[in-house]
Order: structure tokens, then C-alpha cells, then sequence
């Protein structure tokens, strides 16, 4: 899949797919919502699953998002980024939102298949490399290793500060300030390739 | 560009925020565009990770269950969230009450955290002195990230405040603010114009245990006194 989808106009395509039918739900076009739904909601769930780690209350946070979706697809505006982009952001807010409230992430959710979390985390290794964006895969390779891992288990899994500290044996106060460190290297990157 | 802000913004973005931070976040982004941009820049920056996400398709249900949703708020409001359909007649004022209900327990399951209608009680009234700055928060979500209105209760002046931020009123119509306290029919509170309101607490109820909603009515408000319009906003309190 990661093979397939890493050529850029592959992407663009689906990109294209993708914003014509958020612009055909903001105008509250049902067969463009169910449609929108077949090709977004497997990355979504996918996404919502790896940082909930539980399967109902990611099918909860998946049907909260895509109603989301209908009713704020009016705001979208094709300008300010990609369509995907903007429902990958909805929909990993409602999975961080979720799981902030609770003390602790379990590992593996209750009810969840071992299976299904096996198969959304098998990747994790070797997620820097498949980072389809050339000047993102770039600028993560100049953050020392530990570090990174940091930033790419918060963003896919969801790690909070205190579960980073346990899984790097650090203090939280180094947790976060390879944190901050990190951000600011990527961001200076970032913004000095764009 | 304001650092703090911006790592703050980085760490929102990516999820590592704690529970407390997370929230004060949220909130903040309603009222500041500056943040909000340090998200969007974050947002868009930190995209690209998910773009060779391993997809899982989700259970046939899921989609059942949106498609059941979006009936039962079929409710023709352009562009808001219904929360509850309305209906006139006798039964309006226990079907905005059970709608609460089920809205409540719809919002503690996902933890909704982003603000459309915070309600704030200045507890002094009812606590004592070591507890005075006790506030207590509602934070509701639309799925908009403007809040809709403020709302905040002083025991102490008995008063209620009611300040409109981002409140959208459909054309022709008016929205009506109802309180709803100790299992009684909702109140009227009165029409929400864009003037910041001042009312009194109904007499006889625990204001720290109410809820409140907005509904949309014909132009003036409900005729009747019971909500007859869908409700589009709704807040209960929570101990911040």
C-alpha cells in the first residue's frame, strides 16, 4: 500500500477525489457524503484506532467525526490545504481529546482483536521511511533518533508525556524537553525547505 | 512569533498536551486567532505523516449508525448542529429535557472538548469561604471552534450572565436560551441577540446542577414558552 500510494501524483489524485467530494457534502450532497465515507474512513479509523487502542470507542470516535465532517464542511476552503488534511486533523483531535481524559491508554483495548492492533502497529518501525512528504522525511532524520521516536509515537499512538517518560525510561522533564527541542528542529527545517 | 506559544501549539498538535493543558488549549484557540494559526501552521507541517497511514476498514455498522444520526437530525437548519429535532405540542418540554440527557451522556462518552457554550458559576454562594474560587465549566461542542455563547452563573448576585461570542442566528429566526434545573420543564431565558444579557436565577432551583440550551425559534421567540425548534446548542456545568 505505502509503495503504491509514495508517487506524488497518485497523492494529488486522491487529493483531488477527496476535495471534490468535501465541497460536494458542504452543499449537503448525501450520495457525495456516503461516497467521501468509502474513501476516507479507512485511513481515518486507521488513525483513530492506532491512538485509542480500542475498537468501539474508535467506531464511536470514527462516526463522531464523519458527522463532524457533514456538518462543518462548509468551513473547508480548499485554500488553506488539502482535504484530507483537514479531516485527518478532526479526527486525530476527537481521538486525542478521548484518550487525554483518561489517566492511563490501556496497551490493548479490551475488546479489541489482538489482530487489529497488530495490524495497525505492525509499521511503526518503519515509519520514517515511508513518509511520503520528502522534506518531512528529511527534516525527522536530523532529530536524533531517540527523540524521534518521541515525536512519531505522540503523533500515531498517541504517547502522552508521562507514557513517553516509562517507554524511554526518562524523567517527564526530558520527555519534554526533547519535545520542544524536536518541534523546533522540525519546524526550522520545515519552514527553511518550503 | 510568540515561541511559547508556538511549542504550545506543536504539542497540541501532536496529542502531548496533558488533560488540563489540552483543555485550556482548546479553549484558548477560541478566542485567539494568533494561536490558531500556530495550530494550523503545526497542522499543516505535521500532515504529512499520516499520508501512508495503513487503512482499516472500518465495521459495516459505523456507517449505519451515521446514517441514523443524520435522520434523526434531519431538521432543516442549514449548517448547524441539531441537536434535537423540534416539534410543537405538549411533549416538546420532556423531549428537550430527555435530548439533554442524551446529549449529556453522548458528550461524557467522547469527551468532547473544544468550547461552544461554557458556563461558568462563581460557587461562593453555596460554598464556604475555603472554596471561593471554585468555578465550574461546561465546555459543549458544536463542532465549530468559535464558542457559541458564554454563559455565567453568580450565586452570590443570584444572576445569570449571558455573553454572545459566535452564536449564528438562522435567517428569519430567533434564538432562545432555556434553563433547565432540578427536573422541571425548561425556562425560558429569554431571546439571544448580539447585547450581553443580565437575568436573574429562577427561584426554587440549583442553579450549579443546570443545564442550558439554545433553541431556534420563530423571530422573538417561542410563542408558547415550551421550546417548539431544534436545539443547536446545549451546556451542562462540570467541575473545572
Amino acid at each position: 500500500m505505502a509503495a503504491i500510494s509514495r508517487g506524488d501524483p497518485l497523492l494529488a489524485t486522491e487529493n483531488v477525489e477527496y476535495e471534490t467530494l468535501l465541497l460536494a457534502v458542504a452543499r449537503q450532497d448525501r450520495i457525495a457524503f456516503r461516497s467521501l465515507y468509502d474513501v476516507a474512513a479507512p485511513k481515518l479509523f486507521a488513525t483513530i484506532l492506532r491512538i485509542v487502542r480500542n475498537k468501539s470507542a474508535a467506531e464511536e470516535i470514527l462516526q463522531d467525526v464523519f458527522l463532524r465532517i457533514w456538518q462543518n464542511a462548509g468551513r473547508f476552503s480548499p485554500e488553506s490545504g488539502p482535504a484530507r488534511a483537514w479531516m485527518n486533523t478532526i479526527a486525530r483531535n476527537r481521538a486525542i481529546d478521548v484518550i487525554r481524559q483518561r489517566s492511563f491508554v490501556p496497551v490493548a483495548g479490551g475488546d479489541s482483536a489482538p489482530d487489529m492492533y497488530e495490524r495497525v502497529a505492525e509499521d511503526r518501525d518503519r515509519e520514517a521511511d515511508m513518509i511520503n512528504n520528502a522534506s518531512l522525511r528529511h527534516c525527522l532524520e536530523t532529530i536524533e533518533l531517540m527523540a524521534r521516536d518521541c515525536v512519531l509515537l505522540a503523533y500515531y499512538e498517541g504517547y502522552s508525556r508521562e507514557e513517553l517518560a516509562l517507554r524511554f525510561d526518562r524523567p517527564v522533564n526530558t520527555i519534554k524537553t526533547w519535545l520542544h527541542r524536536s518541534l523546533a528542529v522540525l519546524r526550522d527545517c520545515l519552514d527553511g525547505a518550503a | 512569533m510568540n515561541g511559547d506559544l508556538d511549542l504550545e501549539a506543536a504539542e497540541f498538535v501532536l496529542g502531548t498536551l496533558d488533560a488540563a493543558e489540552r483543555r485550556a488549549f482548546s479553549a484558548r484557540l477560541a478566542g485567539d486567532k494568533e494561536a490558531r494559526a500556530a495550530v494550523a501552521a503545526w497542522d499543516a507541517r505535521l500532515a504529512g505523516l499520516s499520508d501512508d497511514i495503513t487503512p482499516v476498514t472500518p465495521p459495516n455498522h459505523v456507517w449505519t449508525r451515521i446514517e441514523r444520526a443524520l435522520a434523526s437530525s434531519d431538521v432543516e437548519v442549514h449548517g448547524f448542529r441539531v441537536i434535537e429535532g423540534g416539534a410543537g405540542g405538549a411533549g416538546t418540554a420532556e423531549k428537550l429535557r430527555r435530548s439533554l440527557n442524551r446529549w449529556r451522556a453522548a458528550t461524557a462518552a467522547s469527551s468532547a472538548v473544544a468550547a461552544a457554550l461554557l458556563v461558568f458559576v462563581g460557587y461562593r454562594f453555596v460554598l464556604p469561604a475555603a472554596f471561593e474560587e471554585t468555578t465550574y465549566v461546561a465546555a459543549v461542542n458544536r463542532g465549530g471552534d468559535q464558542p457559541a455563547l458564554l454563559v455565567r452563573v453568580d450565586l452570590k448576585t443570584h444572576r445569570i450572565f449571558v455573553r454572545p461570542v459566535a452564536a449564528e442566528t438562522p435567517k428569519g429566526k430567533s434564538l432562545e436560551l432555556w434553563y433547565i434545573s432540578d427536573g422541571k420543564p425548561p425556562r425560558s431565558m429569554g431571546v439571544v441577540g448580539s447585547a450581553p444579557l443580565s437575568l436573574p436565577i429562577p427561584s426554587g432551583t440549583h442553579a450549579e446542577a443546570a443545564a442550558f440550551a439554545v433553541s431556534v425559534e420563530p423571530p422573538g421567540g417561542s410563542p408558547s414558552g415550551v421550546a417548539t425548534g431544534p436545539v443547536i446548542y446545549s451546556g451542562q456545568l462540570i467541575k473545572e
